[in-house]
This record gives C-alpha cells, structure tokens and sequence, in this order.
C-alpha cells in the first residue's frame, strides 16, 4: 500500500456504523430467507405482478441513478471539460457501486439465479430487448471496474498496472457510453411489450428515448447531490475547494436544466401523438400531473434560477427533487401505473423482505462508497499522479 | 374522429403546433438562462 496515502483510524463503533451494521444484517436475513423459501413466500411477485420493487427500484432506479458515471467521464474525457476532472472518480465509484447492486437485486429476484449467465452461453436470443440489456450491464459492469481500477492501483502502489489502464481511458470511456446509451434506453423499450398493463400516460412507442433522456438527468443531478455530501462528509479528503465545487455545480445546472426541458418536451410530444389529454383528468393523471409539474417542471425552474443567480443551495435542493422524480417515474412504470386496471386486490404491493433487502443493498453501496472514498484517492489526487488525469 | 385518417390529422397537427411552439419557447428559455452568464 502507498506509503504516501496517510490511514485516518476512525473509531468502529459511531451511530452510522451501528444503523448500517444493523440494516445490513436485516437485509442478509431477509435475503437468507428468500434463498430458503425460495420468491412466492418471501415476496408478493406472482404471475400477474412478476416484475416488482427489486425490479422497479433495485434495476430501473438503480441503472438510471449510476448514470453519472458515463455522463461525467463523458463530458471531461470526450467533449474536453477538464474542469469537471475532479467529479469524475467519485461519479465512476458510484457507478460502478450502483451497477454492482442492480447485479446484486437481480441475482435475488431471479427464480433460478444460477441461470444469470444463460444469455451468453445457452440461449443469446439476440432480438430480445432483455438479452441486449444483459449484454450491455455485464459488460458495462466491466468497464466501470476498470475505470476505477487507477484509483485502486494508486492507493496500492501498483505503477506499471496504473499506467496501462491510464492508457486505456479514452477507450474505455467511448465504450461505456456506448454501452449507457444503448442499455439505458433499453431497459425502457422492455416496456413496449405492454401497451395494455401500462397506463397508456407512462406508455409511449417513445419510451426508450424518455428513459435515456431521464437517466441523463439521474446521472448529472446525482453527481451535484454526492458531490455536495461528500464535500460535507469528506470534509478532510477533498481537495477542491467551496469555490471550485460552486462553480462546477452551477456548470451541472445548465446541463441538468437543459435536460430536463427537453424531457419535458418529449413527455409532451408523446401525449400529444397518442391524443391523451383527456386521461390528464382523470386520478391517474392527476398523479402524472404531480410527477411531471413537481419533479420535472418545478427542478428545471429550480436549476435556471440556481444557474441565473449563481444560487448553489437551490441548485441542490433541485437535484434531490430531480433525484426523486426519476425514482418516483421508473416506480410509476414498473409499479404504481402498471396493471393499473387490475382490482385493488390483484395489485402488487412490495412485501416487507422486498423492502428490507432493498434498504440494505442501498446501505451496502453508501458503506461501501464511505470505505472506499475514505481510503484510495476517489475525492483528492495522489500525491505521486497529480495533473496527471 | 371517426378514421384513422381524422386521428392522425388532429394528433400530427396538434403536435406539429406543440413542437414549434416548443422550439420558440425554447429560444427564449436559452435568453432567460444565460442573459447574466458573462456578466461578473
């Protein structure tokens, strides 16, 4: 290990530590349980409702939410906004954690779990909307760990092994873009086999493009929200000053704002081509209404005047609301506005394991982010590779 | 509306009328946004 890197001992037992400890044990009951008992007693899945919150939040919200990394490295590595630089390894450290988990929940949702690999060896299926998505998270799943790796062989002092990787950046970042922009609009068009489940307001022949246009969003809007944490949390760790992270939040905003109004126009766009307009009136519009006025609309404005006025606080406070509307539509899709003509008894409801291993897998990445960021050069710069990004 | 034709005529028109009004909106919103950006 780097001698250079100084080991913080941090006392083990504080109030995160015992909360985190204490879900995370929680969740590998839970988990145990359903691995013994196997789906129909440890959740609320069934033939009607097989897709549930594991699916809804663990993969759809989980995808759409580690987004930053592929839109941050992107925009520094691609298009040449250096000063971004600093966002660009806590954004692929989230990414990376996130994609991790999304494996994580599938691997717990899967009826026969052993069979994840079954798309590359027994059956490709290479039309199949799921085995592209497959494809693309197992391989995107790939680059984000070897676009950590650099942090990793600082923090261990391998050089040769670090340099090699450096080399391979540009490669490896026109990859993983790739990659996003195909399985992110992807995992919306698996919603184009439903057009009599899904509430005709969440369901468009456009899909695919609502769901990458809003990952966009994810990505830029949690990479404000964590790098505002990490600056309060990782108070010792990072380099960049309050001034620099102003400036480089208030950049976000304009790209976030930008994003979220063309979302906005192509969400109108599309009830306007399949005529909806009266559904607007009725309570499943009412509740399409709130999730497009407050967590779209309301964001946008938020973030034009944060940008306008150089006003970070409501900058931020627009990315945890933008944050929330991209959980609360991928919910609406996969849950809320799905088998929406069932009876009230027929509908889906997460059972109380289904949520205590999700509250667990996301403690598990905020652990693992914590542990990490605390010990290789994810927030600061190495010492001995300074400028050499 | 009673054909296939009258729908797309009023669904395509509404939204030719929309996406237009979009692209105007959108100048406009561009002018909002930056107006203060190279000022110090």
């Amino acid at each position: 290990m780097s001698e250079s890197i100084a080991v913080v001992k941090r006392p083990l037992i504080t109030p995160f530590n015992v909360i985190a400890g204490l879900i995370l044990l929680a969740g590998a009951g839970a988990g145990l349980y359903r691995f013994a008992v196997g789906l129909a007693p440890s959740t609320n899945l069934d033939h009607l409702n097989p897709w549930g919150l594991w699916i809804g939040f663990d993969v759809m919200t989980g995808v759409a939410l580690a987004a930053g990394g592929f839109t941050i490295s992107s925009a520094v590595y691609l298009f040449g906004l250096k000063e971004y630089q600093p966002l660009v390894r806590p954004a692929l450290l989230t990414g990376f954690l996130g994609y991790f988990l999304v494996v994580v929940g599938l691997l717990v949702d899967l009826g026969q779990p052993w069979r994840l690999p079954y798309p590359f060896v027994v059956q490709s299926g290479p039309t199949s909307a799921l085995f592209e998505i497959a494809l693309c998270v197992a391989l995107y799943l790939t680059v984000l760990f070897v676009e950590f790796t650099p942090a990793a062989f600082e923090w261990l002092g391998w050089k040769r092994w670090r340099r090699l990787v450096h080399r391979l950046t540009i490669a490896l970042t026109i990859f993983g873009l790739i990659l996003s922009t195909m399985h992110q609009s992807t995992l919306g068009a698996m919603y184009l086999i439903t057009p009599s489940r899904l509430h005709p307001l969440w369901y468009s022949s456009h899909i695919p493009v609502h769901f990458f246009v809003s990952a966009v969003i994810a990505g830029l809007s949690m990479v404000i929200f964590e790098s505002a944490l990490s600056h309060r949390v990782f108070a010792d760790q990072v380099e960049v000053t309050h001034e620099k992270l102003d400036e480089m939040t208030i950049g976000l905003a304009k790209a976030a704002c930008v994003a979220l109004g063309i979302y906005l126009a192509i969400k109108v766009v599309s009830i306007s081509l399949d005529n909806e307009w009266a559904l607007l009136l009725t309570p499943y519009g009412h509740w399409y209404l709130f999730e497009i006025g407050g967590f779209v609309v309301l964001p946008m404005i938020g973030y034009a005047i944060g940008f306008r006025e150089r006003r970070t606080t409501i900058i931020r406070v627009s990315a945890v609301i933008a944050v929330v509307g991209i959980v609360l539509n991928r919910l609406n899709v996969s849950i809320f506005a799905y088998n929406w003509q069932l009876p009230a008894h027929e509908r889906y409801w997460p059972h109380p394991f289904e949520i205590i291993v999700t509250v667990a897998l996301v403690t598990f990445g905020v652990v693992m982010f914590k542990w990490i960021a605390g010990r290789m050069p994810i927030l600061h710069e190495h010492p001995e590779y300074r400028g050499e990004h | 509306m009673h054909t296939l034709q009258d729908f797309f005529h009023f669904t395509k028109g509404m939204t030719y009328i929309i996406a237009a009004l979009f692209l105007v909106g959108s100048i406009g919103f561009w002018l909002f946004l930056t107006s203060r950006e190279d000022k110090p």
